[in-house]
């Protein structure tokens, strides 16, 4: 007997995009994935679990966020097993979020469709740059960037010679207003900028020692 | 934010500092009579994995003229950029200052934690001494296990809440609303109520404790960590005190006397604390959860609480009965087991009165490898009350008994690759249990012996390990100590003691030259042996058990004799309102 994919699953695949602000952006991955099983079984949603020793909630997001990085649109998969309501998923959700997470839309997936993290491509990013006290203005630090075919950056890993790599193809925008800056970025598997890396090679650009602990970031979106 | 962004991503985990969790209560705080801080002299994890905290935080938030906020001790790279940044200790909820509450309740679970009170006290500008905190500072009070002793915190806090916070906090706050503008005569006024020690107003106490569970308080309201905690699940207490007088346990004693809550009340409970949390795992809280009387029906109803819920036993003797039960809770996963024999000879485990016999554990270890399980945990102590070279070598012969036990086994009815662990720590002597009497072992005592078992440890499997003896001196001199010893508490402060209780963070020389500045001696405190007749410290707060009683325990420790367990037969210890 044939019957659809999602029956013969016995699952239900959504794709949440929510917004991580406020005391919640210093909650560290590892973290976040616990509190999501955590709020999904809060707000009475069935997960579906994996098979194993070990079962838990199949929860998969599309790129992990640093911590202290404010996320204005994160996507993250949650496989289900019921079928609700999208917007039902968004208000149960919020009403057991903690504070400074908000669920802000769901759809539901084909059951053939890839992963939020495999289809993810670019991220933009919004970064308000400080050094020594000072807010520096980005637009010539910017406007050098820009005019280079390359930018090289060395990449240290433990135990082995430090690696040259251009970083220069996978900036894909880039503007400043003062201090801050925006940049659509490659993000995902295929090639990943991490804003802060961005933000130090344009503070070297023009001469200023950027200050990593007060320049803050913001993931405004994530792109397939 | 509590605390600048520049501060929080300079320090590991910046969630300890945030609050925002999912049960934290959130009120306008100018609508209520009090502000009470509820301050945990430990890290976030450690404070937030601690099951009272539910219980009072619950408690009091439930009143709506009161709000309860909390405070943990901030980490050693969080206090240096607070002092370089000129920041003040402030709650989670409002991130207000500590200084601008009512009234900060520290929770004493352990004497190691001392120094993190006054260190907090510091971090919020209070002044450490009652004199010099007029009306305008918050009152000081204490509570949890450690202040069945009081005198060595007695020159810094305002008065002490002895016993279970179900029986009496309210009066308390009630009476701090109705004289909100004087300390002395909110202060004299307590005095009077039960479990309320006010060192100032030095009397005998009474702890303060429910009669039954069936009606005590139970939280309404769960915290849920952002932050991985120590145990990262829901914590059910099935019941308080202990039938089992282990002479070495204070717990066993102040906690008495032993009452449970019934199945159904701990099931409905469970049920809502799931709901509250989210969590997917349960664990049953006691002393001993295998003493509940009626545990084969909890536990299949704590099995059935949903579907991906899991249980977990501590504190569970080791028998066919409850192997029956773990191998049906662990499926395929089996992690160690855990047996506490305490001391390795059986005349020693009579002069502790643990009774569990060789027997038990060896056949329990027995029913265990057949089962499947190939790792074992084996907790002792050293230094125990007398206590011979004998009692040592008993150690390591009980080790290689379980090894031996393993391989007495077919090969095609045990599992693979066996591993005993072997703890030893280091005894320390309680007040109000009957070993208050004792001295302590000295530090060169407790490393000989620590030595000798190593020497005598041959086996592959056997891995040995132990714990500083120096830390457990220190914990010893503060919790027999007297209101002297606060003098101490405050010079090790000074010279920087910090997380005493975590052995990366121990300074054995601070406390030394802290016990010389205060003109005092830890060998005064721990090496000597107490007449029965010598007033103790800690006589004037009556846990409810009679000094007779643990004087009788010792002479029968002396004279190697058990005592039968509550329930077999009552000896008489005079804890009021037991109904075994």
């Amino acid at each position: 007997m044939i019957k659809e994919a999602a029956t013969i699953n016995n699952f239900f695949r959504y794709r949440l995009t929510y917004e991580k602000t406020g005391v919640a952006r210093y909650i560290g991955h590892l973290d976040l994935q616990n509190l999501f099983q955590r709020a999904i079984r809060r707000a009475g949603i069935k997960s579906r679990y994996s098979e194993g020793f070990n079962p838990h909630p199949i929860i998969s997001f599309a790129s992990p966020l640093s911590v202290g990085t404010d996320g204005l649109a994160e996507i993250s998969d949650i496989d289900l097993a019921e079928r609700i309501a999208p917007d039902d998923i968004v208000g149960r959700l919020n009403s057991s979020f903690p504070s400074g997470l908000t669920a802000l839309s769901c759809s539901e997936l084909s059951s053939g469709e890839k992963s939020a993290a495999a289809l993810l491509r670019r991220a933009l990013y919004g970064m308000t740059i400080r050094a020594d006290g000072i807010e520096p203005d980005m637009n010539g630090a910017v406007r050098d960037f820009l005019s280079r075919e390359n930018v090289f950056i060395s990449v240290r890993r433990e135990g082995q010679p430090p690696k040259e790599t251009d970083i220069r193809g996978l900036v894909y925008e880039l503007r400043a207003d003062g201090n801050v800056v925006e940049a659509l970025v490659a993000c995902g598997g295929s090639g990943n900028l991490k804003p802060q890396v961005l933000a130090d090679v344009l503070c070297s650009i023009t001469n200023i020692k950027l200050c990593g602990f007060t320049t803050e970031y913001c993931r405004r979106e994530l792109i397939f | 934010m509590n605390y600048p962004h520049s501060v929080l991503m300079r320090v590991q985990k910046p969630a300890r500092y945030t609050g925002g969790e999912t049960g934290a209560v959130m009120k306008d705080k100018n609508a209520v009579d009090a502000r009470f801080c509820l301050c945990f002299p430990d890290v976030y994890e450690v404070g937030m994995s601690w099951s009272g905290l539910d219980v009072l935080y619950s408690l009091l938030n439930a009143r709506g003229d009161v709000y309860c906020e909390r405070a943990f001790a901030p980490w050693t790279d969080m206090e240096a950029l607070m002092k370089e940044n000129g920041l003040k200790l402030v709650t989670l909820e409002t991130g207000n200052p500590l200084s601008v509450m009512d009234i900060l309740g520290f929770s004493l679970n352990h004497e190691l934690s001392y120094t993190n009170v006054l260190n907090m006290l510091d971090l919020s500008g209070i002044p450490l001494l009652p004199a010099e905190r007029g009306d305008d500072w918050p009152v000081i009070c204490a509570g949890g296990p450690a202040t069945c002793n009081p005198e060595p915190l007695a020159d810094f806090v305002d008065f002490f809440y002895i016993g279970e916070a179900e029986a009496g906090l309210d009066a308390v706050l009630d009476a701090y609303i109705a004289n909100k503008n004087g300390k002395e005569r909110f202060l004299a006024e307590i005095s009077a109520l039960p479990g309320v020690y006010v060192p100032r107003h030095f009397k005998t106490v009474k702890k303060a404790v429910p009669d039954n569970l069936d009606t005590a308080f139970l939280p309404e309201n769960f915290l849920v960590p952002n932050l991985g905690s120590v145990h990262d699940r829901a914590a059910l207490e099935i019941f308080r005190g202990c039938i089992r007088g282990c002479r070495f346990c204070q717990a066993g004693y102040i906690y008495r006397p032993c009452r449970e809550r019934p199945p159904e009340l701990l099931l409905n409970h469970a049920k809502h604390m799931l709901a509250c949390t989210g969590y997917d795992e349960i664990s049953l809280l006691s002393l001993s959860t295998g003493d509940y009387s009626r545990f084969a029906e909890l536990s299949s109803g704590a099995m059935e609480l949903g579907e991906n819920i899991s249980l977990s036993l501590p504190s569970l003797r080791v028998d066919a009965f409850s192997l029956e039960l773990m191998g049906r809770i662990a499926g395929e996963r089996k992690s160690g087991l855990t047996f506490a024999p305490e001391a390795g000879s059986q005349r020693l485990r009579d002069i502790i009165n643990k009774n569990l016999t060789e027997e038990e554990i060896l056949e329990g270890c027995r029913l265990a490898f057949l089962g499947g399980w190939t790792r074992v945990k084996l907790y002792f102590m050293i230094g125990l009350p007398f206590e011979t070279d004998e009692d040592i070598t008993a150690i390591a012969e009980l080790a290689d008994k379980v090894v031996d036990v393993f391989y007495n086994i077919p090969k095609y009815q045990r599992g693979k690759g066996l591993q005993v662990n072997l703890s030893a720590s280091c005894f320390v002597p309680k007040p109000h249990t009957p070993f208050q009497f004792a001295a302590q072992a000295s530090i060169e005592e407790l490393t000989e012996k620590q030595r000798m078992l190593k020497r005598l440890i041959r086996s592959k499997h056997i891995k040995f390990s132990y714990h500083n003896a120096d830390a457990s001196i220190v914990e010893g001199a503060l919790a027999r100590g007297d209101r002297r010893t606060g003098q101490a508490i405050l010079q090790a402060f000074k010279l920087g003691a910090r997380f005493d209780g975590w052995s990366e963070m121990f300074n054995y020389d601070i406390w030394h030259e802290a016990f010389d500045k205060a003109g005092l001696s830890m060998d005064y405190y721990c090496q000597r042996e107490r007449a029965y007749d010598e007033i103790l410290p800690w006589d004037h707060v009556q846990t409810g058990v009679d000094k007779h009683f643990l004087i009788s325990e010792m002479e029968r420790a002396r004279k190697g004799l058990a005592t039968p367990n509550c329930r077999d037969a009552c000896s008489n210890c005079g804890a009021a309102g037991c109904s075994i």
